[in-house]
């Protein structure tokens, strides 16, 4: 799986690189312009992110934007929705509306801040991206 | 912390490490905040210390993060620059129990 973390905070940064790197190859932005240019020259070079954690509040381009700008850029291309990559906000925003307008924009899941091995693991599986643990 | 990160000790020191030694740039940025009064900046600076200090359970650090960034919301300097002042002691003291419960080492000095 190939998965971009998106995340201006080091320390978040560090941590979710060192959870997802057993399930995948983890790349990094640090701003939201990175973010929509790392995954316009995944997608040119044909191997697209499978997975995107995106925190809100970034320098440049703010998360939402970016999530916005993804499911457009995914739309021009004919990638029908629900179809595309698989993004879960990380953030330490709780506010109703902020999560309402992160899933009316089509994120696929919302984890609020401090990260947490278990709840990310569990969100993987839920959305199909690592294994079920066999009981 | 180590709950979160499912007991791995080795990862749970090594974001603390980060933590710590990140968080001095952090408080540099708010102090260049301070002095061009710019309270977007201070803002955003406040909002990420909160999120990372968050992943650490560094609670006290949350809660002076999420004050600072509420008084630069309501532009009220003279409130932001004392919680800056109690953040920076924060630090120290976060630093001092995590030196004396062997998570950092002891030589590692970055005054906040």
């Amino acid at each position: 799986m190939k998965i971009l973390v998106v995340e201006d905070d080091f320390t978040s940064r560090l941590l979710l690189q060192k959870l997802l790197a057993p399930h995948g190859e983890v790349h990094i932005a640090i701003n939201g312009r990175e973010a929509i240019a790392a995954f316009r020259m995944a997608r040119e070079e044909g191997e697209p992110y499978q997975l995107i954690c995106l925190d809100i509040v970034i320098p440049e381009m703010d998360g939402q934007a970016v999530l916005q700008e993804i499911r457009r850029l995914e739309e021009g291309e004919g990638i029908a929705r629900g179809d595309g990559v698989k993004i879960i906000i990380t953030t330490v925003v709780q506010d109703p509306l902020a999560i309402m307008n992160a899933f009316t924009h089509q994120c696929e899941a919302y984890l609020v801040k401090p990260i947490d091995k278990g709840k990310l693991i569990e969100t993987l599986r839920r959305l199909g991206l690592v294994l079920p643990t066999k009981p | 912390m180590l709950r979160r990160v499912a007991d791995d000790r080795e990862l749970a020191q090594m974001v603390v490490s980060a933590f710590s030694s990140d968080i001095g740039n952090r408080l540099d940025e708010m102090d260049l905040a301070i002095t061009n009064r710019d309270l977007a900046a201070m803002c955003r600076i406040a909002h990420t210390v909160k999120g990372a200090a968050s992943n650490v359970s560094a609670d006290t650090l949350v809660t002076l993060a999420r004050l600072i960034e509420a008084g630069a919301e309501l532009g009220d300097w003279k409130y932001v620059v004392e919680r800056v002042q109690d953040l920076k002691a924060g630090v120290t003291g976060y630093r001092e129990v995590l030196r004396t419960r062997g998570w950092l080492p002891t030589n590692e000095e970055k005054p906040a």
